[in-house]
C-alpha cells in the first residue's frame, strides 16, 4: 500500500471511518445481529480505537503480514507454549491457540473497566476480611450465611489468620463480556489462584513484539511490563518482615497441572523461585526451600496450588501438592501466602445476586460493573423468578465453579421440567444467570477478518490500599461463529492479545515503580532447590545416554548399510552385543549368522532401536524422557537449550518412513550434532551453579558407565572380533582423528584402550571423565553431607590413581595379554563402583525430597 | 484398634438433676510403629476435654515422645483445644499420651424438656441472625463426609411427626437407631459412607452418629458431632483393667432457648455424667483426636489404650448396673 493511502486511511481512522477503507480486511466481515460487535458499529463504520489500529495494520503488505504470522507461530512452539487438558488422551499438552488480531480498545473504554475492577476488588477484599473475621455482613443480614456456610471454599481453619498489610485479596481477575448495549459485564470472579497472566504475557510478545511491532508503536499500544514491576513489588513488599531480599517463591502444583507452563514461564520472567510442595518444608512454624544448600528461608509464597490442598495437615488431607505447617507459619506472621487460602469463597455464582447490596453497605458507592444478572435459588422470590423464565437462563452450581452447566434454552419441556425437579430437589446449590448475547470481534480467517464471540479476563495485583489494573488481558475467542468461547481453557478455545491504545485525554500509563535499593550485587547461586538440581542431574545423564546410543547405533547402521555388505557385520559385533546388553536393541538374532535369515529381521530391529515408541532404550524412548526432564526444568534452561532438547524429540517424530537403513544416517548425523550442541552450550553458556554442577555430573557419569561397558564388551569378544571393530569404537568415541594422530599404523588394541580410557587428554576418555567427576564430587556443597555417605569421591580418586600409574605398553603377547588381563579387571571392579556414586548422590543431596505422607488417623 | 464390646440392652437412664458431679481421670495413650525412619512429622491433636456446659476441665497433661521440636497449644474454629507439635529427630515410633481430669455435673433441666415443635426449630435456626442462631445454622449443611439426602429424611421421618417436640422426636430417633442397627467393628472402617451404613444397618459409634446428623440436617435441622470418652464399669466383683475404654462419639442437637441437647444412639440415651466431652465439629473430619504428616514411616502400625476411671468411688446408682459402650 503506498503512503499516500495510509495517510488517508489515518485521517478516516481520525474522523472514525467506514468498512470500505479497510477493504482488505473487512471484505468478508458481517459481524451478526443482535450482538455488539467490536470493531463496526451497527451503523457499519469503523469504531474510532480499531480505525487507528487498521490504519496501521494496512501498512504491512498482505504477503508481509502471512510470512510474519507463520513465523510468529512458530515462536509459540518453540516457547513450548502449552496447556495442559486432563484426561487428554494424546498425553496432556497441547499447543497454546492464538489469534494474530487482538482485541482492540480505546483508552476512555479502558478507564471504565479499570475503575470498576478496582472497586470490585476491594469490595470482595473486604468482604474477605468479613467473612474471616467478625461475619458483620451475616449478623445484618446482607449476606444469606448459607452463602458462606453451604460453600466449600470457606476454609474454617483460615478463620483468623492474618493478612499481611491487611490485604485479604492481593490478586484478582473478572472474565468480562460486552451485551448488545455496549455495557461491559462480570460473567466470573477469580479470586482462589487466578491464572491467565502469564499467557497474556507470552501473547503481548508473541503479537506485539514479534508479528507487528511499528503498528503496536504507532498505535501507542500500553505496555503491560510496567504491570508485572509492580507485582514484583507486591510480591517483595508483602515479605512479613523487612529484608533486604526478600525471597518469594512461585507454590506449582506440577507439571500435569493445566496451567504449568504459566507458571513456570512467570516465575522465570518475574525472577523468583517456581517451587512444588514437595520442595518446600515447614520447621518451628517457619517455610523453607530445600536446597541443595539445606533449607533456605521462604517469605512470600505467591500460591497456584489450590488453597483447599495448601496444608494436608489442617486443610484437605487427600493431597500433596501443599505443605504441612503452612497455616501455623502464616499464624505465626512467618510467611506471606498470596492470595491467602480461603479467598475462593467469594467466587461463588450465587455471591454475584447481593453484591450491589453489599458494595452500597461496605464502600458506599453503587457498583459500577454490574454482575451478569443472577437469581440465587436459595431464597423463595428469586427461585419462583428463575423457574418462571428457565427457558432463557443459564443454570448452574450456586458455589462449585466450572461445574456442569445447563441453558434452559437448549432443553426442551421434558428437560426443564427435570432441571425444575433439580433446583427444587436442593435449591439453595443452585443459580440461574441471564445468558448476555456477547460481543463479536475478528478474528484472522485467512483471507480476511471473521466475527467470533469473546470474553476478557482482568488481571489486578494489590498494591499500597488499591489495585493496579494490567492494561490489557486475557481475550478467549469462540472456534465457530456460532459457539461461545470457553470461560476456562479446559474446554479448547483460542485467545487474543488485547490491546488498550493510549490517548491524551486518557493516559493509563502506570506510574512507574520507584528505584529499590539498596542493589545487592550476588555471585552465589542463590536458591537452587533439590528438585532442580534432581532434574538437571537426570537430564546430564539421559542426555549422555541418548547421545552414547546413538553413536552407537550410528556406528552399526553406518556399517551395515555401506557398500560393503554382509563381511562388515564382523566389524560391528561388540557394538552390536553392546547394544543389546543395554537393551537399546532387540534383535532376533547374533549379528554373526544374519545371513541365515536375510537383512530384513535385523533391518526391522535397528529400526526400532530408533523409533519404537514404546521400546525402552529405543533412541525416540530415550530423547522422550529428556524433553519430560527439560519440560519440568524449564526455568532452569536457557531457551536455547530448551530448543535443542524439544528438537531431539522431534526430529525423530518427524521422520518420514524410512524404506533403507541407510536413510537413517542423515538422521543420525543430525541427531549427534543436535547433542553436540546441547553439550556445548552446557559448557558455554552455563553459569557455574551447583545446578551445572549436577547437569555435568550426570552427564560425566552416564559417560563413564558406558565407556566402561563398552570396555568390557570389547575385551571379553574374541581376538579376532575385537580387533576388526576397533575402527567403529574409535569412531564411537569421537576418537579416530586423534588415535591417527598419534599412531601412523591400523587400529591396534593396547594403543586403542590407552586412547579411551588411559589418556586424560582426551575428553572422551574414561580417565577425563573420572577427573571431572573427582572435581565436581569435591565441590558440592557439603551442608547436607551426611558422615556415612562420602565414599563416592573415593571412588574416583582410586580409579584416578590406578590410571596414571597404567603403561599399556607391551613387547611381547604375553605382555599384552596381561595388560588385557589387568584392564579388563579395572574395568569390571569400577562399573558397579560407578553406579553407587548414583545412589550416593540421591542418598545425600535428593533424599530431603522425600514426601510427606499422612499418618492415618486414629480410629473410632 | 480397640475391641468393642456389645451394648447393653437396658437403656442408661438420664440422670436425675440431684446427682453430684462426677471426676474422672482419664488416659488416652496413642502409639505409631513405622516400619522406616521418620524424619520429620507435623501433628495435630484434639485431645484436651473442652470446658462447658456440665463439664469442667481440671489438670491436663499432654506427653508426646519423642519430645517435640516445637509445640503450641490453640483453639480451633469450634472452640476446641488444639494442641500442634513437630518432631524433627529421627523416630521409629511415636506415642503421644493426653491425661485429663474432668468434672461431669448432671445436665441441666431443661434438656429434658420436650422442646419446640421441630419446624419451629428449623424454621427460626434458618431465619434468626444471633450468635448462637448463626452458630446452629452452620451445623445444618452437608459436610463432605455427612451427606443430607432424601433417604435420611425419610427414615427420619418416622421419629418426627409434624409438630413433634424436637427432643422428644431426637430421643425416638436415638433409640430407633439403637434397635434397627447392629453393633459391629468388622462391618465398616473409618471411611465407609454414610449412606452404606444406613443400608446395611451395622456400624459402631462414629457411623451411628454421621447417620442420626446426616438424618437430622436433611429435615433441616442443627446437629454436631462430639467425640469424647464414656464411662464403662467392669463386670461386679472385677477391678478395672487399664486400657481397655475407647473413644467414643454421639451427637448434639440444637434448640433455641435450650442450647445443645446430646444424644448417644450407641448407648439409646441422652449423653450424661456418663459422657465425657473433648470436642464437637461439624462431623469427624473436623475434630478427628490425632492428624499428621510424616516424612519417611514407610508402614504405620497403630494402637490406642483409654482407661477412663471415676475418682469419686464407684457410684451406687441405676448407671453402674448399666454398662455403656463406645
Amino acid at each position: 500500500m503506498n503512503p499516500e493511502v495510509s495517510e488517508q486511511a489515518a485521517a478516516a481512522a481520525a474522523a472514525g471511518s467506514d468498512a470500505a477503507h479497510f477493504q482488505r480486511w473487512l471484505r468478508q466481515y458481517q459481524p451478526p445481529a443482535g450482538r455488539h460487535d467490536e470493531l463496526l458499529t451497527a451503523g457499519g463504520r469503523v469504531r474510532a480505537p480499531w480505525a487507528r489500529f487498521l490504519a496501521q495494520l494496512s501498512k504491512l503488505r498482505p504477503h508481509d503480514f502471512e510470512h510474519r504470522w507463520e513465523q510468529a507461530r512458530k515462536l509459540l512452539v518453540e516457547h513450548g507454549v502449552t496447556y495442559n487438558v486432563y484426561g487428554d488422551p494424546e498425553g496432556q499438552e497441547r499447543p497454546w491457540e492464538l489469534d494474530p488480531v487482538p482485541l482492540v480498545l480505546g483508552a476512555d473504554d479502558w478507564a471504565t473497566i479499570e475503575q470498576g475492577l478496582i472497586q470490585r476488588a476491594t469490595l470482595f477484599d473486604r468482604l474477605l476480611r468479613d467473612i474471616y473475621g467478625p461475619r458483620q455482613t451475616l449478623a445484618d443480614g446482607l449476606l444469606p450465611p448459607e452463602i458462606v456456610f453451604a460453600n466449600e471454599r470457606f476454609l474454617r481453619p483460615c478463620v483468623g489468620l492474618p493478612a499481611a498489610g491487611g490485604r485479604h485479596l492481593p490478586f484478582y481477575a473478572a472474565d468480562l463480556a460486552r451485551s448488545p448495549d455496549g455495557q461491559w459485564w462480570v460473567v466470573s470472579d477469580r479470586t482462589q489462584a487466578p491464572s491467565g497472566m502469564g499467557y497474556a504475557l507470552e501473547n503481548r510478545i508473541v503479537i506485539g513484539r514479534a508479528l507487528m511491532p511499528e503498528v503496536a508503536r504507532e498505535c501507542q499500544l500500553v505496555r503491560l511490563a510496567g504491570f508485572f514491576d509492580h507485582l514484583r513489588e507486591t510480591l517483595a513488599a508483602a515479605a512479613p518482615r523487612p529484608t533486604t531480599q526478600p525471597h518469594v517463591v512461585l507454590l506449582s502444583p506440577g507439571p500435569l497441572n493445566e496451567t504449568y507452563f504459566e507458571q513456570a514461564y512467570l516465575a522465570r520472567y518475574l525472577g523468583i523461585t517456581l517451587a512444588e510442595g514437595e520442595d518446600l518444608t515447614v520447621r518451628e512454624d517457619r517455610v523453607f526451600l530445600k536446597t541443595l544448600e539445606g533449607l533456605r528461608p521462604v517469605d512470600v509464597i505467591w500460591r497456584r496450588v489450590d488453597e483447599g490442598f495448601a496444608d494436608p495437615l489442617e486443610l484437605r488431607s487427600d493431597s500433596q501438592l501443599g505443605v504441612s505447617g503452612l497455616l501455623q507459619a502464616i499464624r505465626a506472621g512467618n510467611v506471606t501466602v498470596l492470595n491467602p487460602p480461603g479467598s475462593g469463597v467469594v467466587e461463588a455464582p450465587a455471591l454475584m445476586a447481593f453484591l450491589p447490596g453489599l458494595c452500597e453497605r461496605l464502600l458506599g458507592e453503587p457498583l459500577r460493573i454490574p454482575s451478569v444478572a443472577t437469581w440465587w435459588c436459595g431464597q423463595e422470590k428469586p427461585c419462583r423468578e428463575a423457574l418462571s423464565q428457565l427457558d432463557r437462563l443459564v443454570v448452574k452450581h450456586a458455589f462449585h465453579k466450572g461445574s456442569k452447566v445447563s441453558y434452559g434454552r437448549s432443553e426442551d419441556p421434558g428437560g426443564r421440567a427435570a432441571l425444575t425437579g433439580r433446583i427444587l430437589d436442593d435449591p439453595r446449590s443452585w443459580v440461574a444467570q441471564e445468558e448476555i448475547p456477547y460481543s463479536t470481534s475478528p478474528v484472522w480467517g485467512g483471507h480476511g477478518f471473521e466475527p467470533r464471540q469473546v470474553t476478557m479476563r482482568v488481571f489486578l495485583v494489590a498494591e499500597g490500599d488499591s489495585y493496579v489494573v494490567m492494561p490489557g488481558g486475557l481475550t478467549r475467542v469462540a472456534g465457530e461463529s456460532q459457539s461461545r468461547p470457553g470461560i476456562s481453557m479446559q474446554r479448547g478455545s483460542g485467545s487474543k492479545d488485547t490491546w488498550v491504545l493510549s490517548d491524551r485525554a486518557h493516559e493509563p500509563q502506570l506510574p512507574s515503580v520507584r528505584n529499590r535499593f539498596p542493589v545487592v550485587i550476588r555471585r552465589s547461586p542463590g536458591q537452587f532447590s533439590s528438585r532442580v538440581a534432581d532434574n538437571l542431574y537426570w537430564i546430564g545423564r539421559y542426555a549422555e545416554r541418548s547421545e552414547f546410543a546413538t553413536r552407537l547405533l550410528r556406528g552399526v547402521i553406518g556399517r551395515i548399510s555401506a557398500e560393503s555388505g554382509f563381511g562388515a557385520i564382523a566389524e560391528i559385533g561388540p557394538l552390536w552385543d553392546y547394544l543389546i546388553l543395554l537393551g537399546h536393541l532387540e534383535a532376533p538374532m547374533s549379528h554373526r549368522e544374519p545371513a541365515a535369515q536375510g537383512f530384513a529381521p535385523l533391518e526391522l530391529a535397528l529400526k526400532a532401536a530408533v523409533f519404537d515408541p514404546k521400546r525402552m532404550g529405543s533412541l525416540l524412548e530415550l530423547n522422550s524422557q529428556l524433553l519430560r526432564l527439560g519440560r519440568v526444568s524449564r526455568d532452569a534452561l536457557s531457551l536455547d537449550t530448551w530448543r535443542i532438547v524439544r528438537r531431539l524429540g522431534e526430529n525423530l517424530r518427524e521422520w518420514p518412513s524410512v524404506r533403507r537403513l541407510g536413510d537413517l544416517m542423515p538422521l543420525l548425523d543430525r541427531l549427534v550434532n543436535l547433542h553436540a550442541a546441547l553439550s556445548g552450550l552446557a559448557q558455554e553458556n552455563t553459569t557455574r551453579t551447583p545446578g551445572w554442577a549436577f547437569l555435568d555430573l550426570g552427564r560425566r557419569l552416564e559417560r563413564s558407565l558406558y565407556a566402561t561397558g563398552l570396555g568390557q564388551t570389547l575385551l571379553e569378544a574374541p581376538d579376532a572380533d575385537r580387533r576388526a571393530a576397533l575402527d567403529a569404537v574409535l569412531e564411537v568415541f569421537d576418537s579416530a582423528i586423534t588415535y591417527r594422530q598419534r599412531y601412523f599404523f591400523e587400529p591396534r588394541l593396547l594403543p586403542v584402550l590407552d586412547t579411551l580410557f588411559v589418556d586424560p587428554a582426551n575428553p572422551r576418555s574414561l580417565a577425563f571423565q573420572l577427573e571431572r567427576l573427582d572435581s565436581h564430587l569435591a565441590s558440592l556443597p557439603t551442608e547436607l553431607r551426611q558422615p556415612h555417605s562420602t565414599q563416592s569421591r573415593g571412588v574416583t580418586t582410586r580409579a584416578l590413581e590406578r590410571l596414571r600409574a597404567t603403561d599399556l605398553g607391551a613387547r611381547d603377547v604375553e605382555e599384552e595379554r596381561q595388560r588385557l588381563g589387568a584392564m579388563q579387571h579395572f574395568l569390571d571392579c569400577l562399573g558397579p563402583e560407578l553406579e553407587s556414586i548414583s545412589d550416593d548422590l540421591t542418598r545425600q543431596y535428593f533424599s530431603l525430597l522425600r514426601p510427606e505422607q499422612f499418618a492415618p488417623e486414629a480410629p473410632r | 484398634m480397640i475391641r468393642h464390646s456389645r451394648p447393653m440392652e437396658t437403656p442408661v437412664p438420664a440422670p436425675a438433676a440431684t446427682v453430684p458431679t462426677i471426676r474422672y481421670r482419664i488416659e488416652h495413650i496413642t502409639a505409631y510403629e513405622y516400619s522406616q525412619t521418620v524424619s520429620v512429622s507435623h501433628h495435630m491433636a484434639r485431645l484436651r476435654p473442652r470446658t462447658g456446659p456440665g463439664q469442667t476441665l481440671g489438670d491436663f497433661q499432654l506427653q508426646v515422645l519423642p519430645a517435640p521440636a516445637q509445640s503450641e497449644t490453640d483453639t480451633d474454629y469450634f472452640g476446641n483445644g488444639v494442641d500442634r507439635f513437630s518432631i524433627q529427630e529421627p523416630h521409629e515410633r511415636l506415642e503421644v499420651t493426653a491425661r485429663s481430669e474432668v468434672a461431669v455435673a448432671a445436665r441441666p433441666a431443661a434438656e429434658t424438656e420436650p422442646g419446640l415443635p421441630w419446624e419451629l426449630v428449623r424454621d427460626r435456626v434458618a431465619a434468626e441472625r444471633t450468635p448462637d442462631c448463626l452458630g446452629a445454622f452452620e451445623c445444618v449443611f452437608p459436610t463432605a463426609i455427612v451427606p443430607v439426602g432424601e433417604p435420611f429424611a425419610a427414615y427420619a421421618a418416622r421419629s418426627f411427626a409434624p409438630g413433634r417436640p424436637v427432643l422428644e422426636a431426637a430421643m425416638d430417633l436415638t433409640t430407633r437407631i439403637h434397635r434397627e442397627f447392629a453393633f459391629d467393628p468388622t462391618a465398616t472402617t473409618v471411611s465407609t459412607p454414610v449412606a452404606e451404613v444406613l443400608r446395611q444397618r451395622r456400624g459402631v459409634c462414629q457411623d451411628f452418629a454421621h447417620l442420626q446428623i446426616a438424618c437430622l440436617r436433611s429435615l433441616g435441622l442443627p446437629a454436631r458431632y462430639v467425640s469424647g470418652y464414656v464411662r464403662t464399669d467392669p463386670p461386679p466383683g472385677r477391678p478395672r483393667l487399664i486400657g481397655v475404654d475407647a473413644t467414643h462419639a454421639w451427637v448434639a442437637l440444637f434448640c433455641p432457648g435450650i442450647g445443645w441437647v446430646e444424644f448417644d444412639p450407641t448407648n439409646r440415651s441422652r449423653a450424661g455424667r456418663d459422657h465425657v466431652r473433648v470436642a464437637v465439629g461439624r462431623d469427624y473430619q473436623d475434630i478427628s483426636p490425632l492428624r499428621g504428616t510424616v516424612i519417611g514411616g514407610g508402614w504405620q502400625h497403630l494402637s490406642i489404650a483409654v482407661t477412663v476411671t471415676p475418682l469419686d468411688g464407684e457410684p451406687e446408682k441405676p448407671e453402674s448396673r448399666a454398662k455403656p459402650v463406645p
